[in-house]
């Protein structure tokens, strides 16, 4: 995978920058506003492709958060955390909300579940992260049962509920509940010293 | 904030794994909703939703950028501007909530006492400017200056200088000569110590510039290029007192 050092946003370090872009849409500059959205438009729209799956879906979903991003922006405070995990998390936010809108306009015409996922969720070992909270991230997953491992990344990527989970990894829905349950703390644990 | 807060039933291992879940997204439906209930009512536990956000992000990170079509960038901003530009408004985490985790409604008094509880911070810059072109490209450079007026960041979201070029940033002070910040390079966030006496020229209104200058910066001290962008230093937008 390409490491997030060499997209657009020009590497981890730079990225204080999107906080002062969204403090600065807050204050009505557009031109601030198009600088954020060169900057994390990309790295957000691979993520909401990762997620979601479908191009028309991930371009409504990337929208979505851009226009909310644009309204809302007085809203973030970077004291609350980097300007890039709030769009990350608004983001997610409509990713999940989209899967699970289509996810029950499915079931209510089909009973189907999930479709089918062409590309797997990577393996901790395929992950590539840029940056000193990746590596630290990435040898905390490594230390995980791959059981745990498995679940969480596919949580993640692939915006699955733990019902899903169940279904996709073919085991009893308590047994995946406890598998991230347990494979959160462990991942915790070992990100705080 | 306190920690004495109440935050429904369950022990402290059971709250931090939701915490973690609802940041996963593993959480659904009823529990999804029962979650973020208490999230509009927990200053605490919205932190913690913060801070397992951020420990995740590396994940986000990992994901291969793309490029969006461009006709999105178009529809983006032709919504923008239908809309009235966003306003500072005073900060809310009612607001702040609802935007950040969906949620779709509060109680009223619950959200008054949270934004109580958050109650405004000093700024954490002294402030900002926004460089600008005269062309209404959308090509901007940021510049700020932390609160202690010790550190100036700058981030150029504009095309590269051009080989055998840089960038360079000037104060402009009033019925003075320029004076430099240095050079940069367009796509890279950089941080430098700032001189006292440089910081006592930017204040409130003060005209920066950027330049077009031969690689390692003007050989004068002087800027000999093009004025490429310029802009205005002020404080930023804080929130204030509701």
């Amino acid at each position: 995978m390409v490491p997030f050092a060499n997209d657009s946003i020009g590497g981890i370090r730079s990225l204080d920058a999107l906080d002062s872009l969204i403090e600065a849409t807050a204050a009505g500059d557009r031109a601030a506003f198009g600088a954020l959205y060169d900057a994390a438009a990309p790295q957000l729209f691979g993520l909401a492709l990762r997620i979601v799956k479908r191009r028309d879906w991930a371009e409504d979903v990337l929208q979505e958060t851009l226009l909310s991003a644009w309204r809302n922006a007085g809203a973030y405070r970077r004291d609350l955390g980097s300007g890039k995990a709030w769009l990350t998390v608004i983001l997610r936010n409509r990713a999940l909300d989209r899967l699970r809108r289509e996810a029950s306009a499915r079931l209510d015409d089909s009973g189907g579940d999930v479709p089918e996922i062409a590309d797997p969720s990577p393996s901790a070992l395929d992950l590539t992260i840029a940056g000193d909270a990746g590596q630290r991230l990435m040898t905390c997953l490594d230390q995980l049962e791959e059981t745990q491992r498995h679940a969480i990344l596919m949580a993640y990527f692939d915006g699955l509920t733990h019902e899903q989970l169940a279904a996709r990894m073919a085991s009893p829905l308590g047994t995946v509940k406890s598998w991230i349950r347990r494979g959160l703390q462990r991942l915790k644990g070992c990100l705080e010293p | 904030m306190t920690d004495t807060t109440q935050m429904g039933p369950g022990n402290p291992e059971e709250r931090e794994a939701r915490i973690a879940e609802y940041v996963l997204g593993t959480l659904a439906g009823a529990e999804r909703e029962a979650f973020e209930a208490e999230l509009a009512r927990d200053a605490a536990l919205q932190r913690a939703v913060a801070d397992w956000s951020d420990r995740m992000q590396p994940l986000a990170d990992s994901v291969p950028a793309e490029a969006p079509p461009v006709a999105l960038r178009r529809r983006v901003f032709d919504q923008i501007a239908a809309r009235a530009p966003a306003e500072a408004k005073p900060f809310s985490l009612a607001r702040w909530l609802a935007w950040t985790f969906g949620l779709s409604a509060l109680a009223g008094a619950a959200a008054v006492a949270l934004v109580l509880v958050f109650t405004p911070r000093p700024p954490v810059l002294a402030g900002y400017a926004m460089l600008h072109d005269d062309k209404g490209s959308d090509s901007v450079v940021a510049f700020q200056v932390d609160r202690d007026r010790h550190d100036m960041f700058v981030y150029a979201s504009t095309p590269a200088a051009g080989a055998g070029h840089d960038y360079e940033l000037w104060v402009l002070p009033q019925g003075k000569n320029p004076i430099s910040l240095g050079v940069f390079k367009a796509g890279e966030r950089q941080q430098r110590p700032l001189t006292a006496t440089t910081a006592a020229f930017i204040e409130d209104g003060t005209e920066l510039a950027v330049s077009l200058e031969p690689a390692g910066g003007a050989p004068g001290g002087q800027p000999t290029g093009p004025i490429l962008f310029t802009g205005f230093f002020h404080p930023p937008v804080q929130p204030s007192a509701p």
